[in-house]
């Protein structure tokens, strides 16, 4: 709730016009009844017929005038729920990015589109619109009330008597509305995030044949949303109408005390008209207030949500130093990561120093990848520390401790946006075109690119679709080199590459000299000429040194090395004896 | 291929507003029953809402006229049972529409879900999943408003109108007059208002999409904005999407909210004209202030439902653009079609033949990819794809399985083409794996069931077992159980889970693009061994890097410049000394600098 006054705040301006309207307009319209009741006492019950312009003008006038606040007091009032919207929305932006893995683990990306539009859209709606609409019906009840009181208090009681009635039912349905709209809303995440799997993996879905597994599982979620929905509506259908009927019955009580009064003479017929006048000014708001409860229930429930995402502390988070100059050294000090009690890293050190290389092989799940997030800091150490320049990455603000490395990942991602714009990712137009274009061609790009439509400036969809594995993995690694960061972390990056691609490719790079890298491949050819080579057995270094140091050591480095060049022999060998080897292999395997 | 950003609005086809409603009121079809039960209600309480003010007319005119208190209290209390009555009629028709509008929301969800998973992938790769979860989650959900409006405050409302306009005729038809007298005023400048706000309606739903879109990325592709310290400026370009709905709301609002100066002067002068006739033309008396008052009563009933309809229309051209993007995604076909007749494929053999394909994505249908290709391949022959990045391996992977058509050509399977027979038959006996295998969050044994649900445990015991998998398996907390999603493993372990997936779903045809490129060589080597009992006996097609596999291929094919441009045997490819050879050199030159 605090929150939401801070944010408010910053929209005074146009809650306080929204509110000159609203009184303004309130005033304007409760003027109306006093002068009919002025024609009907003057010019009718008194036949004086020619006093009427005199209180017909300002009728018509107050109307018109009315008309005008109304529209000030609702358009403001749109600009606020807009403006809430708006701003809570970015706020909510910007507290998702900096989240880290950990939080995305937990909240899947269909979960938090649904905070991000439907959510906000509520809360916003109730801030704005609702409340303003809020606070003209206790305005606008408090002054009728005080304008039937005036004319006559035995009246306005019994219209009044009502009034607490209504608000009781308000009050005891309420929090059943909340917790309805709360499921609801979570209904809603359910099936965004159930569909956005179906559709992300559609491709399998369809090879297998089972959209109707994805229908069924779809229709879990949906039947969910019926249900509650459902629930829901028979909630407001069984709380709201009694409330609107209540509203008609206060017209009614007006009506029999007022008459009672006529016939006792203690009232005029106009102020009767009056009286039944106000009691109806007075009976539409009671029956919008059902309304506005729907509206405010699902606003809490879905505000509840958003607070949440708000108040989410990422537990990667800025350290005090930063760092001037990007550095390329990266050193692992005896690192150990245990998650949920399974060791993934075991006391694992060494010292990349700039300009060198560093190769990291190991099965399938021997933690290589995780050597990585390390090194981005996308996950902190259980002991031991990841230093660059000397300085614990978790001493550095997040800015230093990444602005370092450039990381080509082996799932690739790329944006629904131009090759530009995916190779300046994090320098948007500050990157010169020749780099660009020369950074494409390292990564053996540039001639595709080239063929595609609009050269660098197609557009290549959400996760590059409609480009090749091949070609974007080409595309994640001149995005790297792009960016010209000192470390190039490449986490089994060359996979779908051709292997005279990948020669290229690593040529290209070697040609830059001054590059330190990280490479985590599988394949000897990627990590043959590193200046290191680790191999990782279940989180512990099980090998290292060079490669000729590895072959020596005959042990798993070698014994990957011979699987992938079943044909080695003495390195004097020329390639016909290799090709007859490497066929003899073959028939063997056969 | 053209594909879709969050950058662009969509581009909705455009159908009639008439045909969108027609459509719309149809789904109401299924439940004729409680739709005419609920509109009978629904008129009934509008009758009685246009009755009331008459007996406020009885009370003040005749009773307190009369002096007579226990008219009064009579009247009264016939009144109040009026009231009860339309409060029981009230919660019967929401009820009633409560069920009818969630179970069609639920129904065209649904459908519009299933009809989802019945297009082509092409769909699915030219535009954001954002932008498709944008339609089905959203604009469903619009739908539902639209139902309750149509019924719940149109059908009313108009019965309201009605019954007043009768109701004042009657009652005296000079004072009418002072009600319609505004209505030619009021209808021109709604009209106005309403046509012209749709397309800021229109212009707002399709901000909001591509917001939707670009959050929809942002979140998946979190991780590189992050390694890149790009949240500045996906901060920046999430804010200008935000300020865009922002923006084009507003600017929908200013327009419709004219809606209530409009209402609020018309009721003005309504009321001007009402005691200008009754005081000028009339000259009523004392005895007919009861009229006046009734007349007062209609006036504002009359008005309140014009508000009422005002409003409702105002959300309802918002619902209305929600319609047509839902009923256009209902409407999108496939361009991939199932014959009418389709037959359901036989595969005894597994023979294998692309006649004369050619093929281009269905929106640039000037540039070929592949031209004139024809293979013919002999049941049970494994077939290595080579060739440069982009060069249409993945293509051929793509006819085969016919997630794409060809332009012209014909791809059989056993003789048979796979055009004319059922997806479904086609796709159990083709076995797809690609490079990036999805996991659905679920159980390690769901996804393993996911090609073939009603597997027993031995035969995924057996799978895993062979592809060495199972040892993994046990080191997870829950074994087979574990739950598992498409962040929590490695690219490898994923690969893995989903090589095992396809070896339980046991395809006659393998089809294999990159589908081991993430698994490292020692895990590949057992990988290979049931690779090889997989591969045996059935006729497979393999797309990979790895030499080590590629040697073993009974036929390799180098895809290049839109069709084969070499094909053999590795030895056979080696002698001819081509592209092939070369490919293969380029690899032992690694060796040469030692």
């Amino acid at each position: 709730m605090r929150r939401i006054i801070k944010y408010a705040a910053r929209q005074w301006k146009l809650y306080l016009t929204s509110a000159i309207g609203l009184v303004a307009g309130v005033y304007f319209s409760a003027m109306g009844p006093q002068y009919i009741q002025r024609i009907i006492d003057t010019c009718i019950v008194a036949g004086n017929g020619s006093a009427f312009f005199v209180l017909a003008i300002p009728l018509l006038a107050s109307y018109l005038i009315t008309g005008v606040f109304k529209y000030i007091q609702e358009f403001a009032s749109d600009c606020i729920s807009a403006a809430m919207q708006n701003c809570m929305r970015r706020d909510t932006f910007r507290s998702i990015m900096a989240q880290d893995q950990y939080f995305f683990r937990e909240n899947n990306p269909g979960e938090l589109m649904s905070r991000t539009k439907q959510d906000i859209e509520t809360v916003g709606f109730s801030t704005g619109f609702i409340f303003i609409f809020f606070v003209e019906i206790i305005v606008h009840v408090i002054y009728m009330t005080y304008c039937l009181v005036r004319i006559n208090t035995a009246s306005a009681i019994a219209a009044l008597v009502i009034m607490p009635v209504i608000a009781v039912l308000a009050i005891l349905s309420e929090p059943k509305g909340v917790k309805l709209s709360d499921q609801r809303s979570d209904d809603i995440a359910d099936m965004n995030q159930s569909a956005t799997e179906s559709l992300s993996g559609i491709r399998t879905v369809k090879a297998f044949g089972r959209e109707k597994t994805e229908s069924e599982r779809f229709d879990r979620h949906n039947r969910m949303f019926y249900k509650h929905s459902l629930q829901l509506d028979y909630l407001w259908a069984n709380w709201i109408t009694p409330m609107d009927a209540l509203a008609r019955i206060m017209l009614l009580l007006a009506i029999l005390v007022s008459g009672i009064q006529v016939i006792a003479g203690k009232m005029t017929l106009g102020q009767l008209t009056a009286v039944t006048q106000y009691t109806s000014e007075l009976s539409w708001p009671m029956m919008e207030i059902g309304w506005l409860l729907t509206e405010i229930a699902s606003a809490k429930a879905s505000l509840k949500k958003i607070n949440k995402i708000l108040d989410a502390k990422p537990l990667i988070k800025d350290g005090p130093k930063h760092l001037e100059k990007p550095c390329g050294e990266l050193e692992f000090d005896h690192v150990t990561l245990d998650v949920s009690g399974k060791r993934i890293l075991d006391d694992v050190s060494f010292d990349l120093k700039e300009g060198k290389s560093l190769g990291i092989m190991g099965a399938t799940g021997s933690g290589k990848s995780t050597i990585a997030n390390l090194a981005m800091r996308f996950i902190d150490p259980s002991s031991g520390a990841v230093l660059t320049n000397g300085i614990d990455l978790r001493d550095l603000d997040l800015y230093s401790a990444r602005s370092s490395k450039a990381i080509v990942t082996q799932d690739i991602f790329l944006f629904s946006d131009t090759i530009n714009s995916n190779l300046d990712k994090g320098q948007k137009g500050q990157i010169l075109q020749e780099i660009l274009e020369q950074s494409a061609r390292d990564a053996a790009a540039h001639d595709f690119i080239s063929k595609l439509s609009d050269g660098y400036d197609t557009v290549i969809g959400e996760k590059g679709v409609g480009l090749s594995g091949g070609q974007k993995q080409r595309v994640s690694i001149a995005r790297a080199l792009a960016s010209g960061r000192p470390l190039l972390i490449f986490d089994d990056a060359t996979s779908a590459l051709d292997m005279e691609t990948e020669k290229m490719v690593q040529k290209a790079i070697r040609k830059h000299g001054k590059i330190t890298m990280m490479i985590i491949a599988h394949r000897i050819s990627a990590v043959r000429d590193a200046d290191e080579i680790i191999i990782l057995d279940h989180g512990r270094i099980a090998e290292r040194g060079t490669h000729d140091q590895l072959m020596a050591l005959k042990g798993s480095y070698y014994h990957t090395y011979m699987t992938q060049y079943p044909d080695d022999a003495p390195e004097s060998m020329d390639a016909n004896e290799a090709v007859g080897i490497q066929e003899s292999g073959v028939q063997e395997a056969r | 291929m053209a594909v879709n950003t969050y950058k662009q609005d969509e581009r909705v086809a455009k159908t009639s507003k008439r045909n969108t409603m027609i459509r719309t009121i149809a789904y109401l079809k299924d439940y004729k029953l409680q739709t005419v039960l609920a509109i009978i209600m629904i008129i009934l309480q509008t009758l009685i809402v246009a009755v009331m003010p008459t007996l406020s007319q009885r009370a003040v005119d005749i009773d307190i006229a009369n002096g007579d208190i226990n008219g009064l209290i009579r009247t009264i209390v016939i009144a109040a049972g009026l009231g009860i009555a339309i409060w029981l009629l009230t919660m019967g028709y929401k009820k009633i529409l409560a069920v009818v509008t969630n179970k069609i929301i639920y129904d065209i969800r649904k459908q519009a879900f299933d009809h989802l998973q019945t297009l082509s992938l092409y769909y699915f790769d030219s535009r954001p999943t954002g932008k498709i979860l944008s339609r089905l989650i959203n604009d469903v959900s619009s739908l539902k408003d639209m139902f309750t409006r149509l019924i719940a405050t149109l059908i009313p409302n108009l019965a309201l109108i009605i019954a007043v306009i009768v109701i004042m005729l009657v009652l005296n038809p000079v004072l009418s007059l002072s009600a319609f007298a505004v209505l030619p005023l009021l209808v021109t400048s709604l009209t106005v208002i309403m046509v012209k706000g749709f397309k800021n309606w229109m212009d707002y739903r399709q901000k909001n999409s591509n917001m939707n879109a670009y959050t929809h990325e942002s979140y998946t592709g979190i991780k590189v904005i992050q390694a890149f310290n790009a949240e500045k400026e996906t901060i920046e370009e999430g804010d200008r999407t935000m300020q865009e709905v922002n923006d084009s709301w507003v600017k929908a609002v200013r327009r419709s909210d004219l809606l209530n100066i409009v209402i609020a002067w018309s009721q003005g002068i309504g009321y001007f004209i009402l005691y200008l006739f009754a005081v000028k033309w009339l000259k009523l008396g004392a005895t007919s202030v009861g009229e006046l008052i009734a007349f007062a009563s209609y006036i504002s009933l009359f008005w309140q439902p014009i508000r009422a309809l005002a409003a409702a229309f105002n959300q309802f051209t918002n619902q209305v653009t929600s319609a047509e993007r839902v009923y256009e995604l209902l409407d999108t076909q496939s361009i991939l079609q199932e014959m009418p007749n389709a037959k359901t494929l036989v595969v005894k053999d597994g023979k294998v033949d692309f006649e004369h394909i050619n093929f281009a994505y269905p929106d640039e249908p000037d540039v070929e990819v592949l031209h004139d290709l024809t293979l013919n391949v002999k049941p049970g022959q494994m077939i290595a794809l080579v060739g440069p990045t982009g060069a249409g391996k993945t293509t051929i992977v793509n006819l085969l399985s016919r997630f794409y058509d060809p332009t012209s050509g014909d791809v059989l399977i056993d003789d048979q083409d796979i055009s004319q027979v059922t997806l479904s038959s086609l796709r159990s006996n083709v076995g797809v794996m690609t490079q990036d295998s999805f996991l659905f969050s679920g159980t390690i044994k769901e996804n393993l069931l996911y090609g073939k649900p009603n597997a027993t445990q031995d035969e995924i015991e057996n799978a895993c077992h062979k592809l060495g998998l199972d040892e993994f398996i046990k080191a997870q907390p829950d074994g087979f159980e574990s739950r598992v999603s498409q962040e929590s493993l490695s690219q490898g372990q994923k690969q893995l889970v989903a090589l095992a997936r396809t070896l339980i779903a046991d395809p006659k045809i393998l089809l294999l693009d990159e589908a081991t490129s993430a698994i490292d060589t020692q895990t590949e080597e057992l990988v290979q061994a049931g690779m090889a009992t997989l591969m045996k006996g059935r006729t497979s097609f393999v797309v990979a890097h790895r030499l080590s596999t590629i040697v073993k291929a009974d036929r390799i094919l180098v895809i290049q410049d839109k069709g084969i441009a070499e094909q053999g045997t590795h030895k056979e490819l080696l002698e001819r000394n081509g592209i092939y050879a070369a490919l293969y050199k380029s690899q032992f030159e690694e060796l040469d600098m030692d």
